[in-house]
């Protein structure tokens, strides 16, 4: 294994997704961020209060600010049961209870608290916030307006406990400055975003038709391996033969393949749906189908490891493990000089190897460019397009050996190699 | 994209780019909001020095915001948010330096609540969990400055409260901006789950109409040569000279015409179907993509998306020279490097505005992308891992 011809491209089997929100989600997203938001906000600024309450009435017991604290306790639970809906009701239902807890909170303990009993104080302030974070709405405009409705309730509910108590009204600026920010956060993202609009459809036009086109590749390299494997066979069968009668063989051949090729749908096999639901059975595998393929041909071939890792591998990758190997085989075959090869299976928990190896003249890549298509596009291509890759070792003299290796299917179990009869692709069936 | 931890900047570059005017913003108000905080409070100040430097280090920390979040640097890195929070609570422990024994009121300071904003203007950029270990951080640090500031505070609470009263803005814009871009990255993985459901669903039908239009492309090739020529040999049976000859100029012509299939590489596809979209397919340059380890097909989906999207971008451009595309595709090492270069016939600022969402969506996927304009020449380069 003097020389490593693996050449660096990897196939990468996999669907576009597109890249960020779609434009018609982005609103209620952002409106539904903003509420988780929101109500975080709600529950810091009130567990705030709530230690800060018992903190006075420990440090004081004298002083009556406990019934303070279980207002800030009922107004928590209300966020919580209330915040998660974001329906109109629920927020009237917060703000109501929001509105008399903050009332409650201010009349039986907050001017105590507050240092100079000021309805502008901090403390007093916490619970308010939390009013303002109501965070309902699906909308910008609808979670600005109930924003100001929780403002208003807030305000309202203290300037009421301040007239009872007496205590004179000053402007909040505390509450003020969050209502605010809270509008331009909303407000920018929402005029922002719009602007991305146009940007964001390019995107997801250019993720829909990567899409289309990665299945496109996949198909057009399923197919140009089956026209390598059938018409291309054909052909150098032709061009190889003697001159006299057309070999039964080769007639039925080029017969059946044509046939199919022209009359049935053979892109559409039973290896494009992969069922998952072919046998186990050595003996009922594509890869053993090929090997005994190679067999007719006349190479003598050697089966060696654990074949039952195959069926770690769903029907599309048994298939594509079978006929890449069968390429090989016929490689062996055409150019190696040898009548006899090897062909190792073993697998991991991640992947299943399959390793043909044979004893002849081998070569260097630099005579390979003639014949490349076989490898090129039976093997490799083939088993790039199942996520797999290949490795190819061959040394002028030495002999060859090429490591076909598949990741095992994530559904592991069930997944199944298959079948050598009844539904062979009609590469399979080729015998140049 | 280092960080194991999504965030919105990754997950969804375009709206995160829209938002950057808010980070603008917030670098603008922060230090506007301190100068003022401080000239209202400057009665409580007994080094003015330590006063304006706390204003600086506030502006400092929004200066490190504004240039970590353009597009140019993007994917937002997380020393750059470490610098930002740094300098935030360097401003908030000069402050308290500078109102030294003469500070009164807590509740004016300004350096808890800035710290706050600080947070939540990287939220967009940093991980929920990154921004909650921030926000604790500076949480522990400022209830640290409240404990040692508050023997001159004049208000009768006890020192808890001061504690409070400093650390409750930082922890609730905090958890607040946390909650926000979990929600948001939450949002998006699961439309990418139903995403990636809708398009297993329709697989089926796209493949066998797919599928069709290609076996049809393939019978029609066949149907030109190799479908008489074997009808032929069939019908007579029998292989000559002239047999052999023309099986072998057929595979031949056969084997070439798919080598030109097969050597044609995804970017080849993409520049032709970019330029169709265009109606600019015959403006092309025959030699637009130099790709020729076919290296463009080791790219992932959404790298290759994002190429997509930038290459009809920049066909729809109005100013845009078709024939002077050129893409180089070259390998380095265990990477791929890629060199587009372009004429656009337009200012640097119009060409900028224009195509910069694409090149955010680019630069989230390849953090080395450099984009040079010296009008009209365009030269775009990334590069990725085989």
């Amino acid at each position: 294994m003097d020389a490593d011809f693996r050449v660096a491209t990897r196939f990468i089997p996999e669907y576009a997704l597109p890249l960020g929100l779609p434009n018609h989600l982005a609103p209620v997203s952002i409106s539904r961020a903003y509420s988780r938001a929101a109500r975080a906000i709600a529950l810091v600024s009130l567990s705030s209060g709530l230690v800060a309450t018992v903190a006075i009435q420990v440090d004081a017991p004298q002083r009556m600010v406990w019934p303070a604290g279980l207002a800030l306790v009922i107004f928590f639970a209300a966020v919580l049961v209330f915040s998660s809906h974001r329906t109109a009701a629920s927020a009237a239902a917060y703000l109501l209870i929001g509105g008399a807890c903050m009332y409650w909170y201010a009349i039986t303990g907050a001017f105590e608290l507050g240092p100079t009993g000021r309805t502008d104080s901090f403390l007093l302030a916490l619970p308010k916030i939390a009013l303002i974070m109501v965070g309902a709405g699906s909308a910008p405009g609808s979670v600005a307006l109930w924003a100001v409705a929780g403002f208003l309730v807030g305000e309202g509910a203290t300037a009421l406990a301040a007239t009872q108590a007496g205590v004179p009204l000053a402007l909040d600026g505390t509450t003020l400055i969050v209502l605010t920010v809270s509008f331009l956060l909303v407000g920018i993202i929402t005029v922002n975003r719009r602007a991305a609009t146009r940007a964001q459809s390019t995107v997801n036009r250019a993720a829909r038709d990567e899409q289309l086109a990665e299945v496109r590749v996949r198909i057009e390299a399923k197919a140009a391996a089956v026209m390598h494997d059938t018409v291309l066979g054909h052909l150098a069968a032709l061009a190889a033969a003697p001159e006299g009668r057309l070999a039964p063989e080769v007639r039925a051949q080029v017969s059946r393949d044509l046939q199919v090729l022209l009359g049935e749908e053979w892109l559409l096999s039973a290896a494009e749906r992969d069922t998952g639901e072919a046998g186990s059975q050595w003996r009922t595998t594509a890869l053993f189908g090929a090997i005994a393929d190679a067999r007719d041909l006349g190479l003598d071939v050697e089966v060696s490891g654990d074949v039952s890792v195959l069926d770690s591998v769903g029907a599309e990758k048994a298939t594509a493990i079978a006929l890449a190997a069968k390429q090989c085989l016929v490689n062996v075959l055409r150019h190696s000089g040898q009548e006899s090869a090897e062909v190792v299976v073993y697998g991991s928990e991640r992947e299943v190897s399959v390793m043909v190896v044979d004893g002849g003249r081998g070569f260097s890549e630099a005579e390979t460019g003639a014949d490349r298509l076989g490898l090129r596009q039976s093997v490799r291509r083939r088993i790039e397009v199942v996520g797999g890759d290949v490795q190819v070792w061959s040394t002028p003299g030495r002999g060859t050996s090429v490591m076909i290796r598949v990741p095992v299917d994530v559904s592991g179990a069930g997944a199944a190699a298959a079948p050598a009869t009844g539904s062979r692709h009609p590469g399979a069936s080729l015998a140049p | 994209m280092n960080d194991p931890a999504p965030t919105l900047q990754q997950l969804h570059p375009l709206g995160i780019l829209a938002s950057r005017p808010l980070t603008l913003i917030l670098a603008i108000a922060l230090p506007l909001y301190a100068a003022v905080m401080t000239w209202f409070g400057w009665a409580d100040v007994s080094s003015p020095f330590l006063a304006i430097t706390a204003v600086v280090a506030i502006a400092g920390s929004c200066l490190s915001l504004l240039a970590w979040s353009g597009p140019q640097f993007a994917p937002f890195p997380r020393r750059g948010a470490i610098v930002a929070v740094a300098f935030a609570l360097a401003a908030l422990g000069i402050e308290a330096s500078a109102g030294w024994t003469q500070n009164q009121f807590i509740r004016d300071d300004w350096a808890g609540p800035a710290i706050g904003l600080v947070l939540i203007a990287l939220a967009p950029y940093r991980p929920p969990a990154e921004l909650v270990v921030l926000g604790a951080a500076a949480t522990g640090w400022a209830a640290l400055v409240a404990v040692v500031e508050s023997p001159w505070f004049v208000t009768d609470v006890p020192v808890p409260v001061f504690v409070v009263v400093l650390c409750a803005p930082i922890l609730a814009m905090t958890l607040g901006a946390a909650a926000f871009a979990r929600s948001l990255i939450r949002g998006l993985e699961k439309w990418r789950e139903r995403a990636t459901a809708a398009v297993s669903a329709l697989d089926t039908t796209r493949t066998d109409w797919i599928a069709r239009s290609v076996q049809q492309g393939h019978i029609t090739t066949l149907n030109q040569r190799v479908v008489p020529f074997f009808a032929e040999v069939l019908l007579s049976d029998e292989v000559t000279t002239e047999t052999s000859a023309r099986a072998r100029a057929i595979a031949d012509e056969f084997r070439s015409a798919m080598v030109e299939e097969v050597d044609r590489g995804w970017l080849d596809g993409v520049v032709a179907q970019a330029a169709r979209g265009a109606s600019a397919t015959s403006q092309l340059a025959p030699d637009v993509v130099d790709d020729t380890w076919r290296l463009s097909r080791s790219l992932g989906i959404d790298a290759r998306t994002a190429i997509r999207a930038l290459l009809v971008a920049l066909f729809g451009h109005p100013d845009f020279v078709p024939n002077s595309l050129r893409i180089t595709v070259s390998p380095d090492g265990t990477r791929c490097r890629v060199v587009l270069a372009a004429t656009v016939d337009c200012s640097e600022n119009r060409l900028r505005s224009e195509l910069a969402p694409y090149f955010a969506v680019m630069r989230i996927l390849f953090p080395d992308q450099s984009v040079a304009f010296a009008a009209p020449a365009l030269r775009l380069k990334f590069s990725y891992e085989r």
